[in-house]
């Protein structure tokens, strides 16, 4: 019999194995060419309480921007902050949002696309406040970055945008964390 | 002069202006940034 999570070819999965699989991939996005904003198709519902994101080879029109991440359609009551510290070690501080439009979810790269956002996310199909942590690194900067959407909202999407032009290129990819 | 780009999924299309306007109001900026 297989034993998760190592199994050879052949075996045979019964539904407790299957059940004991601690992630799935929800979906994967690849971002177009100079979009200001983009919204993901339906990833969140019953079936996950929590996921992991991971947004990673964005590159941004405008130097330094950063990257800000919406549920839904709501544009209020964001409340959270970001870290940013550059590797020269000449700039170092942070943005934040009280009952902001949006949440901070790190910097993004002019012309590499090294950058890398990775954050879970608590309860955004429940009727709760839905919270996000992470970090990042990108346009020589790392930190990392949290808050809520304090609304009892149900949300089934989210939007990523830089906070100043576009973006181009790149994947969202959203996991969900099985806890049943 | 055109609006951006919004992408919904995989779907590319420019935003509407009333699109452009949320955008805006939501303190977006067209030009590029030196924070």
């Amino acid at each position: 019999m297989a034993t998760p999570p190592v199994f050879s070819s052949g075996s045979v999965l019964t539904a407790a194995q299957m059940n004991s699989v601690g992630m799935w991939l929800v979906s994967k996005t690849t971002i177009g060419s100079a979009v200001a904003t983009v919204t993901t198709g339906t990833v969140f519902s019953s079936d996950y309480d929590n996921y992991r994101v991971i947004i990673r080879g964005v590159k941004t029109s405008a130097v330094n921007a950063n990257l800000l991440l919406n549920f839904g359609a709501t544009v209020t009551g964001y409340y959270g902050s970001q870290y940013y510290d550059a590797y020269t070690g000449a700039t170092t501080g942070a943005n934040r949002r009280n009952n902001g439009a949006n949440l901070y979810i790190g910097a993004a790269e002019n012309t590499l696309g090294e950058d890398v956002h990775s954050f879970d996310i608590a309860n955004p199909f429940l009727a709760s406040s839905t919270s996000i942590n992470g970090t990042y690194y990108g346009a020589s900067y790392s930190g990392w970055f949290g808050g809520t959407q304090a609304s009892s909202t149900s949300f089934t999407t989210f939007t990523i945008r830089p906070d100043a032009g576009t973006i181009t290129g790149g994947t969202i990819t959203v996991y969900g964390y099985r806890s049943q | 002069m055109s609006n951006p780009n919004i992408q919904i999924d995989d779907e590319i299309r420019e935003m509407t202006d009333e699109e452009y306007a949320e955008l805006l109001a939501s303190g977006w900026t067209p030009e590029p940034t030196d924070e």
